[in-house]
């Protein structure tokens, strides 16, 4: 492990992380601007834009959504007389049960179980840095965040619900249902959060309250 | 390039790749970051050969996943088997261009293009090729971008087999292609996940 004050004095340098040029801090960056690696132009620092209690705000918006989102109806397809409802929910189970495994294990990972997830994690984040509560779990929190982040795909999901609407758009009538108001409101307030998220502020807190 | 020894390696620095934190490289032991405690390497170790042992199999699946059939329709009055590509023909037919066009770019030209793009990187960092880095650097983070848009296939399919069941007058079903489909994505992503972009700059940090 490296002692602190052998850290402390070099806080003035960092590394751009895409290709490892030292960037001298103190003239490049300042909180709340953007800042960018002179010579990859990898963005460093987003200015911050949402606090960790807006953080926090949205993500708890996300939640409520998430259920609904997930079990009710995104749309309703008649033809011929029969009507066949739609939810993300069902769309796993008949995958399931149509013995494609590997693709609904993709779609559960993707659509389901990652979303809940970051949730989970940026609220348990937030408020222990919002309440300044100790945690031991935090950086390792934050980790998994930044690793799930690359794996949900609720906004291709968004999309491909699209398609296939105009795919069966000769077929049948198609007519949306509240699933899909809640999907929306929880692709929204997913992308916000992620985009908004400070990353390098939000470690900076972590290693303040982590230990 | 402005100076030579810009990179923190060479000026007895590490970042941790998890957290972007910098610290004092030594080079006795294996440093673990104070902050995430993740275990900080200079460079992310066998990340070439692991990139290229991911990109060539999803190359390899790539092919049949190009020639099977990647979903089947079942009707009453006809009975329809569609590749990737049959399927976007399908949507031409039905006058509906704009979207045969998004799946085309997103089931067709994407995963091509972002196989061929890791290669090329590849080939670079491994043959010291002087290829320009901030092209490369723009290259990977494209690939980065685009190429978890190529699920939308997947997603579709998976949509049409929840919705469209009638029993006998309609149903559709996922035929092979979509796995290995599916399989291709995912390893193409760890592909790109695995591999250091910071390899593409060791070159110019040693040559200036
Ligand atoms: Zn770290």
């Amino acid at each position: 492990m490296q002692s602190v004050s052998n850290i402390d004095k070099h806080e003035h340098l960092c590394a751009c992380p895409e290709c490892d040029l030292l960037i001298d801090n103190t003239a490049q960056v300042k909180e709340g601007y953007i800042s960018q690696c002179p010579r990859c132009h990898h963005v460093l620092q987003h200015p911050t834009r949402l606090s960790m209690r807006n953080n926090f705000l949205c993500v708890f918006v996300g939640l409520v959504f998430y259920f609904p989102a997930m079990l009710l109806p995104i749309m309703r397809f008649t033809m011929l007389g029969n009507t066949q409802a739609l939810s993300i929910f069902n769309c796993e189970q008949s995958l399931f049960s149509t013995g494609n495994w590997v693709i609904g294990l993709v779609v559960f990972f993707t659509i389901i179980l990652i979303p809940l997830a970051k949730m989970i994690l940026i609220i348990f984040i937030t408020t222990r840095i919002y309440y300044k509560i100790k945690s031991h779990y935090l950086a390792a929190s934050f980790k998994w965040y930044n690793q799930l982040t690359k794996w949900g795909m609720l906004d291709i999901f968004m999309l491909s619900i699209i398609v296939s609407a105009i795919k069966l758009h000769d077929d049948a009538e198609l007519e949306p249902g509240i699933g899909l108001y809640a999907f929306i409101i929880l692709l929204l307030t997913s992308a916000l959060q992620t985009q908004l998220l400070n990353k390098k502020l939000t470690w900076t807190l972590i290693e303040r309250h982590g230990e | 390039m402005e100076n030579k020894s810009d990179s923190a390696l060479q000026n007895g620095y590490l970042c941790c790749r998890a957290c972007h934190k910098l610290l004092t490289y030594d080079t006795q032991k294996i440093t673990l970051c104070p902050r995430c405690h993740s275990k900080v390497f200079p460079r992310v170790p066998y990340s070439l050969a692991q990139s290229w042992a991911l990109l060539i199999s999803g190359f390899i699946l790539y092919i049949p996943a190009n020639i099977l059939p990647i979903m089947s329709l079942n009707k009453v009055t006809e009975m329809r088997t569609d590749t990737i590509m049959s399927g976007v023909i399908n949507l031409v037919k039905i006058d509906m261009a704009p979207i045969a066009i998004i799946v085309f770019v997103a089931s067709i030209l994407v995963p091509l293009l972002k196989m061929l793009a890791l290669a090329l990187i590849l080939f670079a960092v491994q043959f010291h090729w002087h290829r320009s880095a901030v092209v490369n650097t723009k290259m990977y983070r494209l690939v980065e971008f685009i190429g978890r848009w190529s699920m939308l296939d997947i997603f579709v399919i998976s949509i049409l087999v929840a919705i469209v069941k009638f029993n006998k007058v309609a149903s559709v079903e996922v035929e092979p292609a979509a796995l290995l489909f599916a399989i291709v994505v995912l390893l193409t992503m760890f592909a790109a996940l695995r591999f250091d972009s910071r390899l593409i700059w060791d070159d110019i940090n040693e040559h200036g």
